[in-house]
């Protein structure tokens, strides 16, 4: 992950397949209300619109040194699903996408948008038959199946080394935030980072380089 | 160590140990089933803890494990339930299940009521070796329990000699690539893979779990191995014939 030419391929698919860095937005009219400074890091103007593809970029191209010919995800709404089938089609490589049975009925569009994209959606019918469900069936298939597959992870979750791996390929977010800031306001610490979770990967990456900061 | 599955590795004969799902068929049937599968001759048991999230197990064993936890079972009533066990059963006992479950009701304490139920020793897939070794070890051994490891045909050398040296009891020999109760009988990718470990001369006896189903299955497994694990095919049987008929299925395998 460190070696230079992984470096040298991932930065470059950052920038120009994704598009960052990703714009810090000072929201004038929201930090007017609130009495103070606040900036929005647009993780949402990456390409298949959200921060999930840093990480599916990362580990497409470490399944690819990896030799791993086929591709297997999870996903809850589907945001991880289409960033993986996003770069499975990038690479060429198959992708077979898990999604509870109740999530697929719930979001038709991202069903769709996997679908165009080449990867086969597989409904996972056990248990709560939602994102929980969908991982179990993940872990199933690579049991099934060690030798040729990778698992992209989307979330900072599951066995070593994944969640390491996913923050650092997410940590992106606030190596960018630190630059731009010292840019716009001469300092590279915000008073306070907030971030939403769901799986974590978000937060970890929006926090990873504030985190020896008092 | 004065522990059951020790004396028992030392028998001269192959070993059948069966898996079953506690709280299935219903809440109460665990005591049946321990003693029935003991009176027809089986060598050693694995009460198998459900837990709603069983990822390495196929179908059979997932839905046994949603149907014992619907019909109410936990760990505390499991204990309760094997309270006076050792008063009519005398073979090696074991827990298999998934690391959640012993960790919400506490390491320390599951250890304890597993002696004082006369439990011999754990399996738990998901615990990996060196988590085991720096932080549960001590609490496992201070208990008089063995904790078995696993290997598949994808574990390298290397990490077959360690898990090896930390294994005092046997290793779990998964059989292929694949979840339980999947293959449909081995073919020479198994018998090489069952060379390969019998050749490297490991200090712990191996037993196979994972496709054994039947009498064929079961002696292909256990040409090198000392023992093999029937799990998922136990189930079928009990939800085809419920608790009666469990010595007709242990015979057939055994014959």
């Amino acid at each position: 992950m460190n070696e230079e030419s992984f470096q040298k391929e991932f930065q470059q698919l950052l920038k120009d397949y994704v598009g960052r860095p990703s714009p810090l937005y000072f929201a004038q009219r929201l930090s007017e209300k609130h009495g103070t400074k606040i900036y929005l890091k647009r993780e949402d103007l990456n390409h298949t619109g959200a921060h999930k593809v840093n990480n599916t970029i990362g580990q497409i191209l470490m399944a690819k040194r990896l030799g791993k010919t086929r591709i297997i995800a999870e996903t809850g709404a589907g945001q991880h699903g289409v960033a993986t089938a996003t770069v499975c089609a990038l690479m060429g490589i198959q992708c077979v996408v898990y999604m509870g049975e109740i999530d697929i009925a719930r979001q038709a569009p991202n069903v769709a948008r996997m679908k165009m994209l080449g990867a086969e959606v597989r409904p996972a019918t056990s248990g709560s038959k939602t994102l929980k469900d969908a991982t179990n069936e993940a872990i199933r298939d690579w049991i099934n199946n060690p030798v040729d597959t990778h698992y992209i992870i989307g979330s900072a979750i599951g066995s070593h080394p994944y969640p390491d791996m996913v923050t650092r390929f997410q940590s992106v977010i606030s190596e960018e935030i630190k630059w731009q800031l010292k840019e716009k306001e001469g300092r590279e610490n915000p008073d306070y980072v907030v971030a939403c979770i769901g799986g974590g990967s978000n937060a970890a990456g929006t926090y990873y380089h504030f985190l020896d900061n008092p | 160590m004065n522990n059951r599955i020790l004396k028992k590795l030392k028998s001269d004969k192959k070993l059948l140990s069966i898996y079953f799902t506690a709280g299935y068929p219903s809440l109460n049937s665990t005591l049946q089933i321990i003693e029935d599968l003991e009176k027809s001759g089986v060598d050693m048991i694995e009460i198998g803890l459900p837990f709603s999230d069983p990822l390495a197990d196929g179908p059979t064993i997932q839905e046994s494990s949603t149907a014992a936890l619907k019909n109410g079972m936990t760990t505390e009533i499991l204990f309760d339930q094997l309270k006076d066990i050792r008063k009519t059963v005398s073979i090696p006992l074991i827990i298999m299940g998934y690391f959640n479950p012993v960790l919400q009701f506490g390491v320390e304490k599951f250890c304890q009521k597993c002696k004082e139920t006369g439990i011999d020793g754990l399996i738990l897939p998901d615990l990996p070796l060196d988590v085991y070794e720096s932080e549960y070890k001590e609490i496992f051994e201070k208990y008089g329990l063995l904790n078995t490891f696993l290997i598949t045909p994808q574990t390298n050398d290397e990490r077959i000699r360690q898990i090896d040296k930390a294994s005092n009891g046997f290793i779990y020999m998964v059989s292929s690539a694949s979840v339980t109760g999947s293959k449909s009988g081995f073919g020479s990718e198994q018998e090489s893979y069952f060379e390969r470990i019998a050749s490297m001369g490991l200090i712990n006896p191996q037993i196979v779990g994972f496709g054994i189903k039947d009498a064929t299955t079961f002696q292909q497994a256990t040409q090198k191995a000392k023992g093999a694990i029937i799990g998922s095919a136990f189930i079928k049987h009990l939800t085809q014939n419920g608790t009666e008929k469990i010595s007709e299925f242990v015979n057939s395998i055994k014959k």
